[in-house]
């Protein structure tokens, strides 16, 4: 990939990497005492 | 008999002649920002007064210098003859030759409707003192009266949590009290409920119906007694009542600031443009306050000081924490679905545990940059994507992870709060983070207190979420697919500092550099390049900010573009 910059107008190649952003959800597996856990944190 | 007599000539002394101040404002040109003020001192002792205004306020911690806004001061003495003033400094100004008794007398400019500003128009006058109000700091300690002149032709009423004394005159103990208390001067409509004997006000300046009103009022009596659950009890308000001021309208900015029986509310969305869901979230934060920073109070916080920057390393406690609770109360008090809470987690983690500042400093560092970030305002470019973390972020995901570990333990984040509210807050002694420290010792046992402080507090070291979510059946997970190159764009632009470790920082990339090709396509013009959108695509650009290029650029808005 090629940029130009307009300071110094040189070109760059830039190798992209995995993202490293994380994504929190409630777990499928159906684990009883996690389930309570959660139920006692968020007071439900 | 004349040990009696010298104590009762003392009372009658302080009684007749104690230094008074009384203050008047009014709203002759409200249409155009302006207020009037009078300030009336009398039983001056010295022959020198000196007025200034703040440059602080409470709840900020940066420098606002809100002498800017103040013009035409006056002084006169008792016979109403003129006095030479003497502008000492760019806050103060000095009146010397005075008999006794001095009316200061000034008009202010101010339109800016916030937590820590003021603005007068022909639909309010919201004040934040301090943005308001000169003061003598000789006089600090005294108590003082101020008559609010509300315009009677636009139906204004007075609402704030100082006491009233009669009609539209109201007191203050002394000056903290005063400075702390935010008024606001409007058609307002009020709600309230009562509390084990206090009661809870909330009054809504706002152009929406009643009716939505008493709908958000549920939601608010929701929160203050989920809030209140978590402590075991209401604070002990000092006139047994709290005030939430709270002004809805497009014409203000967005904001909440807590103070000791109050706070203030600000948002641009009314309750039918998506503040009866998004505005609630400030309500749930501003009133935790009234707990953690007005009682549980960070030593280094008292007392406030108004004429330089407050600086205290506990801010990702004092809002950090508050800000954990922020959500999690919203969640308890079910004004969202857990599923929401848990998804709402996700940005603030990000942004923390991503971020390269954690290099350079811990959350006490963190906190001390409160004056530089704090509504502060600077022309010189900073390196802050790079060298700092908000201490609201931060606390709120350490918060997060001393919940989830002491709940390993059987114990939780609600009885260490109860435990600091019975140590320092309710006893209203100001704490240093090692009382934090020892709290957490005695409540959790040393080694898992000092474990946690060590490590996380006086270090910047990141928990081990991926267990600590699986004990409340959690699962964080990153997508190896997704591609990234650590940069921000505005169109061609890069928007702002990259980020040091990632893609675009090492290839040089900085902000200001304006891509002009991508694998050899360029953008033509001002025309939208197709293929030049799907790079950006795969590059990260998150959809819906692609989607927003794109309303601008068919609404013709493409200035800028190359």
């Amino acid at each position: 990939m090629i940029y130009l910059r307009n300071r110094k107008t040189k070109e760059t190649e830039v190798t992209l990497a995995e993202d490293p952003n994380y994504t929190i959800s409630i777990s499928k597996e159906n684990n009883k005492i996690a389930v309570k856990n959660r139920k006692e944190w968020l007071k439900q | 008999m004349k040990s009696l007599f010298s104590i009762l000539l003392t009372i009658c002394s302080t009684f007749v002649f104690a230094q008074n101040t009384s203050y008047t404002i009014s709203f002759e040109n409200a249409g155009h920002h302006e207020a009037t003020i009078e300030i009336a001192y009398t039983h001056l002792k010295d022959t020198s007064l000196v007025v200034q205004m703040s440059r602080t306020s409470p709840g900020r911690y940066a420098i606002h210098d809100f002498a800017k806004n103040v013009y035409h001061v006056k002084a006169y003495n008792s016979k109403g003859e003129p006095l030479h003033i003497n502008r000492i400094n760019p806050q103060a100004w000095e009146i010397q030759n005075h008999d006794g008794a001095v009316t200061v007398s000034y008009t202010l400019f101010a339109d800016r409707a916030d937590g820590t500003y003021s603005q007068i128009d022909e639909t309010h006058a919201h004040l934040n003192i301090p943005a308001t109000f000169m003061f003598a700091p000789s006089l600090s300690d005294k108590p003082m009266e101020i008559t609010f002149m509300p315009r009677a032709d636009l139906n204004w009423k007075i609402a704030t949590q100082l006491p009233l004394k009669e009609a539209t005159t109201y007191r203050a103990p002394n000056l903290q009290y005063f400075m702390d208390s935010p008024t606001e001067l409007s058609n307002h409509s009020t709600r309230s409920f009562e509390v084990k004997g206090q009661e809870i006000e909330f009054v809504l300046h706002h152009d929406g119906s009643e009716k939505m009103l008493d709908t958000y009022f549920e939601k608010v009596k929701k929160i203050v007694l989920a809030e209140e659950a978590v402590y075991g009890e209401l604070p002990t308000f000092d006139y047994g009542k709290y005030t939430f001021l709270a002004c809805y309208l497009n014409h203000v900015s967005g904001d909440g600031m807590e103070h000791r029986n109050s706070t203030i509310l600000t948002d641009k969305e009314g309750l039918s443009e998506g503040g009866m869901e998004g505005n609630i979230g400030t309500v749930s934060h501003e009133f935790f306050h009234a707990w953690n920073v007005e009682r549980i109070r960070p030593a280094a916080l008292e007392p406030f000081d108004f004429e330089d920057a407050n600086m205290s390393g506990a801010l990702w406690f004092a809002e950090g924490f508050t800000s954990y609770y922020t959500n999690l109360i919203l969640c308890r008090a079910g004004l969202i679905t857990p599923e929401a809470y848990v998804s709402g987690l996700n940005g603030t983690f990000n942004y923390v545990w991503n971020s390269p500042a954690r290099q350079f400093f811990n959350p006490i560092e963190m906190s001390f940059q409160a004056p530089f970030v704090d509504a502060a305002s600077s022309i010189d470019p900073v390196n802050r994507d790079n060298t700092f973390i908000s201490y609201y972020s931060y606390g709120s995901v350490l918060g997060l992870a001393l919940d989830l570990s002491l709940r390993q333990k059987g114990l939780d984040l609600d009885t260490y709060m109860k435990q600091v509210w019975a140590t320092y807050g309710k006893t209203e002694i100001p704490y240093t983070i090692k009382d934090l420290n020892a709290v957490l010792n005695a409540y959790a046992g040393t080694d898992f207190g000092d474990g946690f402080f060590n490590t996380y507090i006086y270090k910047s070291e990141m928990p081990d979420y991926k267990t600590l979510f699986e004990t409340v059946g959690l699962t964080i997970e990153q997508d190896s697919k997704k591609k990234y190159i650590g940069a921000s764009f505005n169109n061609n632009l890069v928007s702002r500092n990259t980020k040091i470790g990632t893609p675009a920082y090492q290839a040089g990339l900085e902000k200001g550099d304006e891509i002009i090709s991508v694998n050899g396509i360029k953008p033509r013009g001002n025309q939208y390049n197709r293929k030049s959108y799907e790079w950006f695509k795969n590059w990260g650009f998150k959809d819906d900010i692609l989607k927003k290029q794109e309303n601008k650029r068919d609404r013709g808005d493409v200035s800028g573009r190359p």
